[in-house]
């Protein structure tokens, strides 16, 4: 999709969402979310103004811990990843590996030995039936 | 002079269900894990197509001659290695009892590198795979620091797997994970060997012939896959410069000597167990011929998948760039593309200078990931592993490419097995009543015993060891006693008797001469180059280390003084029977050269002779 000026209006209310949920301040409005510097590469530099007094802007580090809250709810909004839409300075957190309860590998191993277990006692159980005959 | 009651046909000795299964053993035993992993690194270090020609002439003048001689000896005397050269002459009976110590030596350490195959074949299960990720570190704050600064892939085989230490005196602990893959491994080949032939017969059936189907697959599959056109362009562009190079007919030699898996005594247990009339001379260029057909065949999957790979790590390589640049000079989203990376490279270098020299670009060079050539563990735990991962579906390629490199490596292992089993069997100290499931399975745990050392975390290191040194100069000096035994001690004019008497032909000019000058001559110049080679090569080794300022590249280590006198021991203690048991045979002789009742050694010949 085309980036055009109803998507800023989107991030504009996902950040301003993002300010609601994290901080008690809970009327941060649109129209505190500025951007500026929009590039064609679709980079951009974006503050939070207090909503009270238009002139003083919200601490980064603030805006920072909104956005990390809110990030995948943010990525969903525009279909895209951490990957793809990158803030800088924030790294996202990474999702640890899954690890079920059992190993797999214990599970496979123990169906592998029992097979083989099982044949060699076959196996030598019928030598020795041979031999009595 | 009475003529001696001619044998009796029956004498008791297991034979082969059909000539199929001794084919099949026979193929699987030359056709193991070199086929996939050395002879295609082989080809690209030496100049692709071009080597086929050292390799074609090494297989006409060395490997057939000598795979004909193996299989015609096992044949005619009907025993195992031990017994079969102590008939010919007890001055050579070394040579038997040598290449029973190789096959004993193989054992230990082959069926230790299937554990490792088994190892990753279980963990192919699960969903990612685990060599595609890496863990997290203990406060789950970043990846785990030696998996980051290597890659996820490196991390899975050195550290989950082998554990491995940063040098060969530290013993490290028993990795349990291995030693239990390791018991399932020997409990396999109790499985298949516990009655000798007669269980091999029946499991050669599956080992041996499902590799060719899973390489098909991967022949079908890999030819796929994008980029598989630069790998297999790359692999097979002659170049024939390189024939020039000496190293390279000496690496020919040396590899189909190795491939084809003589000098173990196996192919003569094999053959021992054939009926006394069978064109052996068939069996022998059959065999050789599939087992080289069989590595050119490996190459191709392996080479297509590792061009795919080189190609998906050069495009990586420039999708980084590219999004270097796109963020440095803010330009919108797919303005450059692959194609035009270079115009755009270039124009970017005229306009700003200094910003594009800042951005630290890599080079991305198609050749330079062809480039990277490896072989041996490194190429199927490694490489291909990491290919494997980058394929749609890697659980079914990675069950599918274990399987296949673990039944290439049991079938091998069942020729080594018995090459220990069958002159076991055969000695008068083994008493007959012992049940041959009872022999077998004390091979299999005193094997199993011994081989817990390799899963310390030095093993890899001693298995290294035990390759270079224990399996491959031994081989050369005990093939070099075969050819000249059979040729001018039991005199190469018997020998053609019975072989007429085998195959209802007499061995044409090419194999006279072959037998008599051209294999014993090659062999001593490749013993002779092997030897100059090894000693002109500093003894060091890769280590890898975490600690290592160029981790991760490996660290070069030298090998401390008591491990260099166990690789010398390794190289020696099979060779050194040949001559020790010769002098002991003089002595006695000289001993007891008064006595008229000792036999000459002329009376001995192939059973049934005396017709």
């Amino acid at each position: 999709y085309a980036w055009d000026a109803h998507e800023e209006y989107l991030f504009r209310a996902m950040v301003a969402f993002a300010m609601r949920r994290y901080s008690s301040k809970s009327m941060t409005q649109i129209s505190n979310v500025l951007l500026c510097n929009v590039t064609g590469r679709v980079s951009f530099w974006f503050v939070v103004t207090e909503s009270s007094q238009n002139l003083t802007t919200v601490p980064g580090r603030e805006v920072e811990a909104a956005i990390r809250l809110t990030r995948h709810r943010i990525n969903s909004a525009f279909l895209l990843s951490d990957k793809t839409l990158q803030f800088l300075k924030i790294p996202s957190t990474l999702s640890p590996p899954v690890e079920p309860s059992t190993p797999v590998w214990l599970i496979v191993f123990g169906v592998v030995l029992c097979l083989v277990v099982a044949a060699i006692v076959f196996l030598i159980v019928g030598g020795i039936r041979q031999r009595k005959r | 002079l009475s003529v001696p009651p001619e044998m009796p046909k029956e004498d008791g000795r297991p034979k082969w269900d059909n000539k199929l299964q001794y084919i099949l053993s026979c193929i699987g035993f030359a056709v193991g894990l070199g086929n996939v992993w050395r002879f295609p690194y082989l080809c690209q270090i030496h100049g692709g197509g071009a080597f086929l020609i050292p390799y074609f002439i090494a297989l006409l003048f060395e490997g057939i001659p000598l795979l004909h001689l193996e299989l015609a000896l096992g044949q005619c005397l009907r025993k195992g290695s031990i017994s079969a050269w102590n008939s010919i002459s007890p001055y050579i009976g070394g040579v038997g009892v040598g290449s029973w110590m190789v096959s004993l030596l193989v054992s230990l350490y082959y069926n230790t590198v299937l554990t490792w195959v088994m190892w990753y074949f279980i963990n192919s299960f699960q969903e990612p795979l685990p060599w595609s990720v890496c863990p997290l570190n203990e406060n789950r704050t970043e990846l785990n620091e030696e998996c980051y600064e290597s890659t996820a892939v490196n991390y899975f085989w050195y550290r989950r797997s082998l554990n491995i230490t940063p040098d060969v005196t530290e013993s490290g602990t028993l990795q349990w994970w291995l030693i239990l893959c390791l018991a399932a491994c020997w409990a396999i080949v109790y499985l298949c060997t516990i009655r000798g032939i007669e269980t091999t017969g029946k499991a050669i059936y599956v080992t041996a012939v499902f590799p060719y189907l899973v390489l098909t697959i991967f022949l079908i599959q890999g030819l796929t896959l994008p980029g598989a056109t630069d790998g297999l362009a790359y692999l097979f562009t002659p170049n024939l410069n390189t024939l020039k190079n000496p190293r390279v007919w000496l690496d020919a030699a040396t590899q189909i000597f190795f491939s084809l898996s003589l000098g173990f005594g196996g192919l003569i247990a094999f053959s021992s167990y054939n009926p006394p009339k069978n064109d052996c001379e068939k069996d022998a260029v059959t065999v050789a011929i599939v087992n080289s057909m069989t590595s050119l065949y490996a190459a191709i999957p392996v080479f297509s998948v590792l061009g795919f790979k080189a190609t998906t790590g050069y495009g990586d390589c420039l999708d980084r760039n590219i999004n270097s640049i796109i963020n440095e000079f803010d330009l919108p989203e797919e303005s450059i593309m692959r194609q035009n990376y270079t115009a755009w490279i270039s124009f970017l270098n005229s306009s700003y200078p200094e910003r594009t020299a800042g951005l630290k670009l890599k080079s991305c060079d198609l050749q330079e990931f062809l480039d990277q050539s490896v072989s041996g563990t490194g190429l199927a735990f490694i490489v291909f592993t990491q290919a494997i991962i980058l394929m749609p579906g890697s659980q079914a390629w990675a069950i599918l490419f274990f399987i296949m490199l673990f039944s290439l490596g049991l079938s091998s292992m069942f020729g080594n097995i018995e090459g220990v089993f069958t002159p076991l069997l055969e000695l008068r100290i083994i008493s007959k009543s012992i049940p041959k499931e009872l022999l077998s399975g004390i091979i299999c745990l005193v094997c199993f015993l011994i081989a817990l050392s390799f899963t310390l975390g030095s093993g890899s290191y001693w298995i290294d060891i035990f390759d270079s040194y224990a399996s491959s100069l031994p081989l050369l000096v005990i093939a070099f006693f075969e050819v000249i035994g059979v040729v001018y001690i039991y005199k190469i004019k018997r020998f053609s008797k019975d072989l007429k008497r085998m195959t209802g032909r007499k061995p044409n000019l090419y194999w006279q001469i072959t037998w008599r000058f051209i294999s014993p001559l090659l062999l001593l110049i490749v013993f002779i180059a092997f030897v100059t080679l090894q000693i002109q090569k500093s003894p060091t080794y890769a280590a890898w280390n975490p600690k290592y300022e160029g981790f991760p590249m490996k660290e070069e280590k030298v090998y401390p003084p008591w491990v260099l006198a166990i690789c010398v021991l390794l190289a020696l203690l099979p060779c050194v029977f040949v001559p020790l048991i010769a002098l002991f045979h003089l002595i006695k002789r000289m001993c007891s050269s008064k006595d008229p009742s000792s036999v000459r050694p002329e009376a001995f010949s192939c059973q049934g002779a005396n017709s």
